[in-house]
């Protein structure tokens, strides 16, 4: 017992220690920007007890620091839900302009698979849903923030990257997992269409009947998608088919989004967002699918300020009632 | 102390310390994947040709919006980074004004100039001379 909390004061010591170096080596790099983004929320559901609601949905601070010409690193730390719960969200370091116009990132970033739209109010099931089939199932999200080490050539034609994380999400800087993840990403362009596809394979710890991680035995989770990106006019369309595995749980979903830029014909910078989703959690189920519509508005008041409006309707009949409108104030120091 | 504690007392310095020794020089080239530090630079940019005073403010303001809002839709969708070259843009914007052309026409412009890859031409051009 004595050693063990001495082995947590130590751990918290180095823990303060790490930070501490990387911070300094902030303080040392040549070009630091701060900055600080809130974001306040406005949300109607009927379901819910009071249906009009507030909320102080997150609050970010970024440090984003060119160390030389060729490397970077960057800092973000969000605080969500009312501020109440923070977190370290992405903290990395990386080398640009390596050979075969390559770039490599280490530390916790965003898994480079498919895509992940972070301009709307609500977020995609298909992109943000975890699995955990039951509650003793660690939870695989695809696209999250995990820790590791990643590799991409960026060509005019095609781009490529590789990534290996530790697979067990965000700050556990620590592994507690006994395999690695592997995630792929490779994209062909002619001209103003982009065609590509993404894999993601991986094992994790199986969970005992008691809740606790088992060394011995191990789940397979893999996923598969295949993407396409337009950009006409002044509409950015994107769309995206996916499948996934965790063990014997096979899920399915799929998406089309588009971006509309307004600013030149109706109000200047005014930007239109639409998501159709579709997203089966389990494919064996016959009844929890979802179909969900999301129309959203994004309007850059000045510099600093952005105000979002967003509906989420969700058209399966017996969802209907979970209907949502966001409206969502930007702001940014 | 705690850590959130210290991380955002550490943030407080360094804003504190990026506010007083802020560089008044835009960057000749910024790699990022993150929309805020985008929209940071891209402002910078009108802020530098604003404060020059040639041109009327509320034209100028905002101006880069629609370049923005692509280099997100395209690049930031799919956690690429982005690579901007703040001199030269602000340049190009600068000339162009000067040429008399609409606010709507160069927003325009900048998106076709990034597809194109333009802006990169004219920084690896501007680096040879």
């Amino acid at each position: 017992m004595l050693l063990n909390a001495k082995n947590n004061t130590r751990m918290q010591w180095l823990k303060y220690l790490a930070w501490s170096m990387l911070l300094a080596a902030f303080v040392y790099a040549g070009d630091i920007k701060p900055s600080v983004e809130v974001e306040f929320n406005m949300f109607y559901n009927r379901n819910y007890p009071q249906p009009l609601s507030f909320q102080l949905r997150e609050a970010k601070l970024f440090l984003d620091a060119d160390i030389s010409e060729r490397s970077a690193a960057l800092i973000e730390y969000t605080m969500k839900d009312n501020l109440i719960r923070s977190q370290l969200e992405r903290a990395y370091f990386t080398q640009h302009e390596l050979p075969f116009n390559s770039q490599l990132t280490l530390g916790q970033f965003r898994n480079p698979f498919g895509y992940f739209d972070p301009f709307t109010v609500s977020h995609s099931t298909t992109k943000s849903t975890g699995l955990a089939p039951d509650t003793l199932m660690p939870e695989f999200k695809l696209r999250d923030l995990d820790v590791g080490l990643y590799w991409e050539s960026q060509g005019e034609a095609v781009t490529f990257g590789l990534g290996v994380t530790n697979g067990n999400g965000i700050n556990n800087l620590k592994d507690d997992n006994n395999f690695k993840d592997f995630v792929g990403h490779a994209v062909v362009s002619f001209g103003e269409l982009q065609v590509g596809v993404n894999g993601y394979y991986g094992r994790k710890n199986s969970v005992n009947n008691d809740g606790s991680v088992s060394s011995y035995s191990s789940v397979e989770v893999m996923a598969a998608g295949l993407e396409a990106m337009a950009y006409v006019g002044n509409a950015t369309i994107a769309m995206e088919a996916l499948v996934r595995n965790y063990g014997t749980l096979h899920s399915a979903g799929s998406y089309l989004t588009m971006n509309y830029d307004l600013s030149s014909f109706l109000i200047p910078t005014l930007r239109s967002t639409t998501r159709l989703e579709v997203f089966d959690p389990d494919t064996h189920v016959p009844t929890d699918e979802s179909v969900q519509w999301a129309q959203g508005f994004l309007y850059t008041i000045s510099r600093g300020y952005l105000a979002k409006l967003e509906f989420v309707l969700n058209l399966e009949k017996y969802r209907r009632q979970g209907n949502e409108i966001f409206f969502e104030l930007e702001y940014e120091l | 102390m705690k850590l959130p504690l210290f991380i955002i007392l550490f943030f407080g310095c360094l804003c504190a310390h990026h506010v007083l020794y802020a560089q008044d020089q835009l960057p000749e080239k910024v790699h990022t994947s993150i929309d805020k530090i985008l929209d940071d630079h891209l402002a910078e940019i009108e802020n530098t040709i604003i404060q020059e005073k040639e041109f009327d403010a509320r034209t100028v303001l905002l101006v880069t919006v629609p370049l923005e809002n692509f280099i997100e839709d395209v690049l930031f969708t799919i956690n690429r980074p982005a690579v901007i070259y703040p001199k030269v843009i602000c340049k190009v914007i600068r000339d162009q004004f000067r040429q008399g052309k609409s606010r709507e026409e160069i927003e325009r412009m900048l998106v076709t100039m990034q597809k194109q890859n333009k802006f990169e031409k004219l920084y690896a051009a501007e680096r040879q001379k």
